[in-house]
């Protein structure tokens, strides 16, 4: 191939509108006024608000699926939601303990009765009184399968009626007895007249407008309660990880709860993001645990479930994974909970114990091994890596662990149909001890339910039954203690871990609070000062 | 004509085939989408409500029928998640994504035309190698990667351009370069093959050998014909740069259709993700078709052949 030999000239030395000029001759005016068309459209003025001094800048992982209230169930959208534009029936405080929200009290008229007394002087954001009728309005509504609210079925199962009686009462009529219904009413209370679309709520923050990335509110100034210490409340969704630690670095956000990785907070303990940003952390009810299928020949023997409890060194896996950000667990609820039980201790690891009742279960070190067993996990690198950790664990006591990582789908169908022998998985933000008759009573197994592991006693049954119908709380308590006795002691589940919730609050932000939920019900108080 | 009409025609059962494969596309995940769309926390009623709303109880072949049905109204269904139009969630997302390819486009022109150029006028010199090198890493780097990176040196240390928000153009450099870095590699190395090619040929000879100046050869007579493969590339890459901004997007926040994919298969939305996939593929076929039209009419050689 010939190549050209420079000669000297310099290709610049013409101007550049020249080469346009006898290039395109005859396009350049149609290509420029096709540009402009198309820099026009996509172009489109976009919306966005700069930090100001009385606003608050938090940072979101993802975008809420939506903020309607009948239908967000998600992190994102209940917490701006139902926690800031809207106020709930009633809700959790600090304590997690059921307190008051729209409704000011309530009293248990029997074992299917419940009466609700409302606050006075409360306003939606469209200056409409919220009376009894806006109560019955929003649960009817939440109820009615033609809503499709994701609360409906749970709502319809539990619930027969709600009525108002005069302005300020509310009855709702139980089908059976079910002392766990509180919890179910932590539920937005929207104006009986609101159209789809229209955000209104009582909450102390108003709706302005969202994007794709931003969701803007501003002050509720007729707020019922104490007023938000910012004007306004700017959410940022920032998807990215790295983007998401790099935003913080240019200090841009006032505010993040839970979206930095566990293993990634190390960074927020040395300068830059230490001088910006101060840490808040509280245990949180999310609850990891390690799953046992007790339908299996090796699994259904409690022994060896004790045995695998004392092979797998818990701290040193939260250490490594979570870089001891969480707390060892000893049953579904955090210690912060009304319902855990005190008197639980986190099993110790105790590789010689784990051998001693392997022993006793028949299972005999023979060539280094005594038996093998599979760990199904999804394709997540944390769940691959932790099924890798307790491989090794368990291999120190001889116990072969063959760890299967599947697509989501595949795994998530083994685990309802019960193909599997271990697998770990978490709940996350159970509030409410009746979730453990859906875990552990014997009815339900799946396809209806979710004691995936097939775990079956009369004893467990009957107290989770009791726990069901006793509405007297210390009495309440006692049941769920003894509930938990029970399963620390047969292992249906292994215990493993609550992860902590992580607050990154800006050091111009004062007054905010976390909450044991990861939730913003605190929000309202922060306020900004200068940085 | 009978060109333009075959390949029209050939179109047809490729889109079909797209909306077919979209179809499928929830039937072939492993396990009960419907499972997979609600989470832990559903029960068996919220469970037949969706399968119900979705028409997953209905025989396959209605359920094709009332798909491909919707899709020739424009009808792509609901999102599971926000109960909004898919269609309408697509449009609303459009332009911020038509913004950033049009951006990562002029940036991968403005940098590969004067770059093959010059690395085509200086073969085999250190011009050349710069921009081969250039071209290695432009190609080599992932989006992942050159975004953080970017916005590491521009905006955190720097502090020149923000970090990420759709907004004015100052807003657009870094998703631009960063969507575009790599379509400027491909396109200077196809610049600079072709131009030398052309530079080879007789009629270039013949025009220097009559006294025109070197830039008179290598703009008017040598560019042009150089510029015709680099010009199909450019069509064919669309497809490429609009899958490439689902990474870039991600990283950037750019409310576009790479983020509303994303959301959707993070919220296991599968009539948004059927929805986004049959758009991007969709596109990717109309602008193959308009690509090859284009190409006819530049070169009749190729609508006779």
């Amino acid at each position: 191939m010939d190549e050209p030999k420079p000669e000297g000239r310099s290709i610049t030395a013409r101007s550049p509108y020249m080469i346009h000029s006898r290039f395109f001759p005859l396009t350049r005016n149609s290509f420029l006024l096709a540009f402009a068309v198309v820099v026009g459209w996509t172009l489109q003025p976009q919306k966005q608000v700069h930090a100001a001094p009385g606003t608050l800048v938090v940072m979101l992982e993802a975008p809420p699926k939506t903020l309607e209230p009948f239908l967000a169930t998600d992190a994102a959208g209940v917490r701006i939601s139902h926690q800031l534009i809207y106020e709930t029936l009633v809700t959790l405080d600090d304590n997690l303990e059921i307190a008051p929200g729209v409704a000011s009290s309530w009293k248990r008229l029997g074992p299917t009765r419940y009466q609700f007394t409302l606050r006075k002087n409360v306003r939606f954001h469209n200056s409409q009184s919220l009376t009894a009728e806006d109560v019955v309005f929003s649960l009817n509504h939440l109820m009615d399968p033609k809503q499709g609210s994701p609360y409906g079925p749970v709502l319809r199962d539990k619930i027969a009626a709600v009525k108002s009686i005069g302005k300020d009462t509310v009855e709702v009529k139980l089908k059976a007895p079910y002392a766990g219904i509180l919890s179910d009413l932590i539920l937005p209370i929207a104006p009986r007249n609101t159209k789809k679309g229209q955000l209104s709520g009582s909450g102390p923050f108003r709706f302005v407008r969202q994007t794709a990335t931003e969701i803007l509110l501003s002050r509720n100034e007729d707020y019922h309660g104490e007023k938000a210490g910012v004007a306004q409340v700017v959410f940022k969704v920032i998807r990215d990880e790295n983007t998401r630690l790099l935003k913080l670095r240019k200090g841009t956000v006032d505010l993040a709860v839970n979206v930095v990785p566990l293993d990634k907070l190390v960074s927020f303990s040395r300068p830059p993001l230490k001088k910006k940003f101060a840490l808040q952390e509280a245990p949180g009810l999310s609850f990891q645990y390690l799953g046992f299928n007790l339908r299996d020949d090796v699994l259904s023997k409690k022994l060896v479930r004790q045995a695998l409890a004392h092979g797998i060194n818990v701290p040193a896996l939260i250490e490594h994974r979570q870089k001891g950000h969480s707390q060892q667990a000893t049953g579904l609820f955090p210690a912060a909970s009304p319902y855990a039980n005190p008197k639980l201790k986190p099993l110790q690891y105790d590789p010689k114990l784990a051998g001693k009742l392997l022993d006793e279960a028949g299972y005999p070190l023979v060539d280094g091994k005594r038996l093998q067993l599979t760990y199904k996990t999804s394709t997540d690198r944390a769940a691959v890596i932790q099924a890798r950790i307790v491989q090794a664990d368990l291999k120190k006591i001889g116990v072969e662990v063959e760890v299967r990582s599947y697509e989501w789908g595949t795994f998530y169908e083994d685990i309802v149909k019960g193909n599997f022998q271990m697998f770990s998985l978490r709940w996350i933000g159970v509030n409410d001890p009746d979730f453990l008759f859906e875990l552990f009573h014997s009815n339900r197994i799946p396809p209806d339910g979710r004691n995936r592991g097939h775990y079956k006693n009369p004893k467990m049954d009957k107290l989770l039954e009791q726990g069901r119908l006793e509405a007297n709380p210390a009495k309440r308590k006692t049941i769920y203690q003894k509930v938990h006795d029970i399963l620390y002691a047969e292992l249906p589940y292994l215990p493993l871990w609550h992860s902590n919730n992580v607050a990154i609050v800006g050091r111009n932000v004062k007054g905010f609070q976390i909450h044991p939920t990861g939730g913003f019900q605190h929000l309202w108080r922060a306020q900004k000062t200068g940085r | 004509m009978r060109y333009m009409a075959h390949r029209l025609l050939w179109t047809l059962p490729i889109l079909l085939g797209v909306v077919s494969l979209v179809f499928f596309l929830i039937h072939f995940i492993p396990g009960d989408p419907v499972d997979l769309m609600l989470g832990e926390y559903a029960v068996a009623a919220d469970r037949e409500q969706l399968r119900e709303q979705l028409g997953l109880n209905k025989p396959l072949s209605t359920q094709y029928a009332t798909y491909v049905g919707g899709v020739l109204t424009g009808d792509l269904g609901s999102s599971v998640q926000s109960h909004r139009p898919v269609a309408e969630m697509i449009w609303e997302r459009l332009p911020a994504t038509a913004e950033l390819m049009l951006g990562a486009m002029v940036i991968a022109v403005g940098l590969a035309l004067p770059l093959g150029i010059i690395a085509a006028l200086y073969a085999g010199r250190w011009v050349d190698q710069v921009a081969s090198v250039f071209a290695v890493l432009g190609v080599a780097t992932p989006n992942f990667w050159l975004g953080p990176l970017l916005i590491l040196a521009f905006s955190i240390k720097l502090d020149w351009l923000p970090v990420n928000e759709r907004g004015g153009l100052e807003n657009l450099v870094l998703p631009a370069v960063t969507l575009g870095t790599a379509l400027a590699a491909l396109l200077s190395r196809m610049t600079r093959a072709s131009l030398l090619e052309v530079l080879g040929e007789d009629y270039i000879r013949n025009a220097t050998a009559k006294g025109l100046s070197r830039f008179g050869v290598v703009v008017v007579h040598a560019l042009r014909n150089a510029l015709i493969p680099v010009i199909t590339v450019i069509g064919l890459q669309i497809g490429v740069l609009l899958s490439g901004a689902i990474i870039t997007e991600s990283i950037f926040d750019w409310p576009g259709l790479g983020t509303l994919l994303l959301e959707g298969i993070a919220q296991r939305d599968y009539p948004l993700v059927q929805g986004c996939v049959l758009f991007i593929a969709s596109t990717y076929v109309v602008v193959n078709l308009i690509t090859d039209l284009l190409y006819g009419l530049i070169d009749p050689r190729i609508r006779k052949a």
